[in-house]
């Protein structure tokens, strides 16, 4: 063996030193250092320990609740459905919020849901791959300027697809004004693109095609797919297997058509699946309407954030789930910050332009479709919502206890002028004319002079 | 550099023979002297100019208290000394965070932020992190509210727990990577440097007409860059800047030339990027250089150009035209870059562990006996600490978060941490840098499914204490007692979160902030568009986060880490470089060109007139007392702009 080096001897230096005098701190210190933590680390061992079960009970139970592909949703009023209840009232703060959890979730995360998106997404596959080839065609003999070469003619297949196109574009009343141009251009072509162009037109076909390839299978969806092409290839049914077929064909990104008959039976494994999901859903919510009365009848602190998050649960797509959060947010009434979130809410009449952008799945206009429609949702049951406890409040104000210096101030600010200001937005006029109404008659038939519309009285 | 050479590091350095207290009546003093006189400067300087008074404020209490002790007759030991700079740094990042939304003000600047808004997160930060929405702690501009009492509360346990995890893991890191392994820590000697410079002033060495220098230029460029553009506040209606600061922007002038669109162009203004282009090793600063400026030039046109940065738009000036191209690139670049630098960490750490672990089982045989005097405390104490702090922020944790997974919190406090301290201990002291693996916490939230805003300010047990071991190599250079340090830390917080509260709600009484502050109006909101941006990862609206986080860009950054890594590696050429080009593509892009000077001139012509060695040795001590020059001028300047704030305010 060779010398050592100077590196190898500084790493046996340890050893050279002397050793170590010991302990520092006087001994009594150590002693009551060791008496103080190590039962303070067990009693710590014990809460996490019960935390970590309480924890787990609770995603069980509500796991129950919702059902997944295996199992189907609990009955709440069973022997098993009274069992769950009882577990998740006896932790109401976290089950209240597990629940708000749960609403929150994306749909396409729960696997029945998965299955039903993608089973819809296969019926459309015929359409949508036609319309896509077609659109490809096109733009393969469009210039930058908007001309189509002279020697591009549409045959009667693609024809028919280009008119069910425009007259189905024609009748969205939703398409913005590019929409419009695009929908111009493509009854042009299909029109034999008489005469001038309609300009340069290209890039916004080329936009119309990178929507059209958002809408192949992805992720969860994919998956589902895959999954349920392997469950069916399998199957006696011929019906199932040339599903099978046809997902594969699909998955692969290629132009497939399913037969009638498996049209029918995807359409009606989706609707099963989503009805179950739904279903879960409902019952999610309906306890968290139950936890919500609990908790505001035993005075149980909820930070706001915690209400922000269940209030805005009311743009859920759901009706009876929306119903049923209305419900719980009314029982949560008398907390300031229920009012103010559905004052935010019912005066929040644009979406989010940082949040409608363009994603995997949908193009920028597609997701802000989708993000008005839940905003208009919510603005209409906020609105509905926030009559009716300005009412309640005109009627039983001694009743409520808000948290703020000038209640009546509080109420005047955040339900009647929120909604005066909004009176005139289309989607809710309607409920804020009625709204306001109820609160006036409300403030009327109080005894003594009015106290919130003394102007117009 | 090899192993070796990192190894032959600790042989150079000189290994104290005797151990003293250095806590005592003049370190106390010096602590009340940082809490209630450096520490208001320092807090305007913060929001100002974006620079901390901290490693200067450390230089100006040294001089001060070594005068005040002249002048009495008597003397501050090395360790004195050394305790001072601790308990003045201790107290400075105590109560002026790294990042400013730890702070009070800096909270009540971003819950009313227009990010938060537009991210439709405002309404979602809970109680215990600030007052809610329509709080009257915001209407009378008062950190002293009741609805601040949750926070400051917490913020109590955190500095308390703070602490606990230094003088627990940290110290078992160090006992690990420094007793045992006798890793040579490159970057600790620097700290003890400049206190070794102070404590032999009375003689005329080398280090103390390093530090003059130093000083002397700090001095001169302060008066232009922080006392005019301050005192001139004082007398004029509009401060007046001879210096652009903190940045010569010329975005916007350039961007109508088709090769600038879409670069973020602009050159630091500040002196001390000179001093750090001197300190820092070459390699790295040519890496960030060429990084920064070349490949921000030509990479981000061409970028422009194939459609990949779609937010950038003409008008935009410096500070926009990054945050558009992090959007766009750059974040989901730098992620990618963060893994590769943290699969290239781990890969030359388990090498070196593995040729260390040999060599050792051939040669030697480890011991964890520490050398006699030096105050170390029992290692089971510390264990014990380091096991009631984590069980204790992870009931706090669940408390606090009640739906969180409390299995990942056990993870990260028992798991994470601890491995990845002590991987970062042994970088730490083997290359004096660490790396951690990038994104872990952002990770664990979005893969937990959890939805809202208040986990990205929970207590997770996921910190690094692998600094600890590095900060307690620095102490035992300079032949101080850990206690010292202990009673410090124990006597100091408390005084440092009070003087900090104190200062932070005079200057917010002062004025709404960030308004009247130049640095803080325009970098705040940038911070706070960032700090948004990653809470949708948790929010229902969270497509806009989903969009940035794009995987082929990740992969590129990662792809690009390793490949270069490789071929540098194969070309035998230093990896620094790699390091220095990943820090300067996603870094903040002003400050390369300066240091890119000073880097050329420090090798090219430094070297030549003082030696190689000679000049490695000034160099941080001239960068020290650059740090004290400035800091000096600035708190002159600084006290005046206070009292006149002061004494104007008005009452509406």
């Amino acid at each position: 063996m060779s010398e050592p080096t100077s590196v190898e001897r500084e790493q046996e230096a340890p050893l050279m030193r002397e050793a170590a005098t010991g302990p520092l701190l006087p001994r009594w210190f150590t002693t009551l250092f060791y008496v103080i933590f190590i039962p303070f680390c067990v009693y710590s061992v014990f809460y996490i320990t019960n935390s970590l079960v309480m924890q787990h009970r609770l995603r069980a139970a509500i796991a129950v609740v919702k059902g997944s592909l295996e199992t189907e949703p609990v009955d709440l009023r069973s022997t098993e459905g009274q069992a769950v209840l009882e577990v998740l009232k006896a932790q109401l703060l976290e089950s209240f919020l597990y629940a708000s959890q749960e609403l929150l979730q994306d749909e396409e995360k729960d696997e029945r849901m998965a299955r039903a998106l993608a089973l819809r997404r296969a019926i459309g596959w015929g359409k949508v791959s036609a319309e896509r080839d077609v659109i490809e065609r096109i733009l393969d003999n469009m210039e930058e300027d908007g001309s189509v070469d002279a020697g591009f003619t549409v045959d009667e297949q693609m024809q028919q697809i280009l008119e069910t196109m425009v007259a189905e574009r024609r009748a969205d009343p939703e398409m913005t004004y590019v929409e419009d141009r695009i929908t111009d251009v493509l009854e042009w072509v299909a029109q034999g693109h008489p005469g001038q162009p309609k300009g340069p037109e290209r890039r916004r076909l080329a936009a119309l095609q990178e929507g059209y390839a958002k809408k192949v299978f992805q992720s969860a969806e994919a998956e589902a797919l895959r999954q349920l092409a392997q469950e069916w290839a399998a199957d006696p049914n011929p019906v199932e297997r040339e599903a099978a077929a046809a997902f594969a064909e699909m998955l692969a990104q290629r132009r497939a058509e399913l037969s009638p008959e498996a049209e029918g039976l995807c359409s009606q494994q989706a609707d099963r699946w989503e009805g179950l999901y739904h279903r879960g859903m409902v019952l999610i919510a309906t306890i968290g309407r139950q936890l919500a009365a609990q908790l505001a009848e035993e005075g149980v602190f909820l930070d706001h954030p915690h209400i922000y998050q269940y209030v805005s649960l009311l743009n859920h797509r759901y009706d009876d789930v929306r119903s049923e959060v209305a419900a719980g947010t009314w029982l949560l009434r008398h907390n300031q910050f229920t009012i103010r979130f559905l004052s935010y809410f019912a005066t929040k009449t644009t979406i989010n332009p940082f949040l409608a952008v363009e994603t995997v799945r949908l193009t920028r206009e597609e997701h802000q479709r989708l993000m008005r429609h839940a905003n208009n949702r919510r603005m209409r049951e906020a609105v509905a919502l926030l009559g009716r406890i300005g009412v309640d409040y005109i009627s039983n104000s001694d009743r409520y206890d808000l948290g703020v210096s000038e209640p009546d101030q509080f109420v005047r600010r955040f339900i009647i002028s929120a909604l005066s200001e909004v009176a005139d937005e289309e989607v809710i006029s309607d409920l804020v004319e009625t709204a306001l109404r109820d609160m006036r008659e409300a403030d009327l038939a109080r005894p003594g002079p009015p106290r919130f519309f003394e102007e117009t009285a | 550099m090899p192993e070796e050479d990192y190894l032959r590091l600790r042989e150079e350095q000189e290994e104290p023979t005797e151990f003293a207290e250095g806590w005592g009546v003049k370190a106390l003093l010096a602590g009340l002297f940082v809490a209630f006189v450096v520490m208001p400067g320092s807090m305007f300087m913060w929001l100002m100019l974006g620079q901390q008074l901290g490693t200067p404020a450390v230089w100006v209490t040294l001089i001060i208290f070594l005068e005040i002790a002249k002048r009495c007759r008597t003397t501050l030991t090395r360790q004195e000394m050394f305790v001072i700079f601790s308990v003045t740094w201790g107290v400075l990042t105590t109560a002026i965070p790294v990042w400013w939304m730890d702070t009070f003000v800096g909270m009540t600047y971003f819950v009313r932020s227009d990010a938060a808004v537009q991210f439709e997160i405002a309404n979602q930060i809970p109680f215990w992190k600030a007052p809610p929405p329509g709080s009257e702690a915001y209407i009378q501009r008062s950190l002293l509210h009741r609805d601040w009492w949750p926070q400051l509360a917490l913020m109590a346990l955190f500095i308390v727990w703070g602490r606990l995890s230094f003088f627990s893991l940290g110290y078992i890191m160090f006992r690990v990577t420094s007793d045992v392994e006798r890793l040579p820590f490159p970057l600790a000697p620097i700290a003890a440097k400049g206190v070794t410079a102070l404590a032999e002033s009375d003689e005329e060495t080398w280090r103390w007409r390093c530090f003059s220098v130093g000083s002397s230029v700090g001095i001169v460029f302060g008066l232009i860059y922080v006392a005019v553009p301050t005192l001139s506040g004082v007398f004029l209606r509009k401060p007046l800047y001879l210096l652009p600061v903190p940045f010569y922007d010329f975005t916007t002038k350039l961007q109508d030339v088709g090769w600038f669109r879409a670069v973020p162009l602009a050159i630091g203004t500040d002196l001390g990027l000179i001093f750090w282009g001197f300190v820092l090793p070459f390699w790295m600063v040519m890496g960030q250089f060429t990084a920064a400026v070349l490949g921000r030039l030509v990479l981000n046109p061409i970028l422009y150009r194939v459609g990949v940065l779609k937010l950038w738009s003409p008008g935009m000036d410096y500070i926009q035209t990054g945050l558009a191209n992090q959007f766009d690139f750059w974040l989901s670049f730098a992620v990618g870059t963060a893994v590769a630098i943290a699969l290239l960490g781990f890969y030359t750490s388990f090498r070196q562990a593995m040729k260390a672990q040999r060599e050792r089982t051939k040669t030697t045989v480890s011991t964890l006996a520490p050398p006699k005097g030096r105050g170390d405390v029992p290692i089971t104490v510390a264990l014990l600490f380091y096991v009631a702090g984590t069980f204790w922020v992870i009931m706090l944790c669940h408390w606090l978060v009640p739906k969180f997974p409390i299995w990942i919190l056990l993870a990260f406090g028992f798991g994470y941490t601890p491995v990845m301290s002590y991987v970062s201990a042994r970088l730490h002291g083997l290359t004096g840098h660490a790396v951690g693996i990038p994104y872990a916490l952002e990770a664990a939230f979005v893969l937990s499914g959890y939805k809202g805003v208040d986990i990205w300010y929970a207590p997770v047990p996921m910190y690094d204490a692998g600094w600890g071991a590095r900060h307690f190599r620095e102490i035992e250079l300079t032949g101080t007692k850990f206690t010292s340090v202990f009673k410090a830390q124990l006597v100091m917080a408390p005084i440092a979160v009070g003087a900090g509260l104190l200062f932070w709600s005079f200057l917010y009484k002062i004025s709404d902030i960030p308004e009247d502050y130049p640095f803080a109006m325009r970098f705040w909101p940038r911070d706070a568009q960032m700090r948004a941006f990653w809470m949708t990862a948790t929010t229902t609206g969270n497509a806009f986060f989903l969009k940035a986080i794009n995987w082929r860009f990740i992969s590129a950054g990662t792809i690009y880490g390793v490949s270069a890594y490789t071929i540098l590696r194969l070309l035998g050429a230093p990896t620094l470089f790699l390091y220095g080009t990943i820090t300067g593509l996603v870094g903040d892009p002003a400050g390369a060109m300066p240091m890119f000077g000073a880097a050329l001139l420090g090798r090219f012509y430094m070297q030549k007139v003082f030696g190689a060695e000679r000049w490695g040795n000034f160099t941080p001590v001239l960068a020290a007392g650059y740090g004290a020059g400035i800091g000096l001028v600035g708190m002159g300047a600084v006290a005046i702009m206070l009292i006149h704030k002061a004494i104007t305010m008005v009452p509406f």
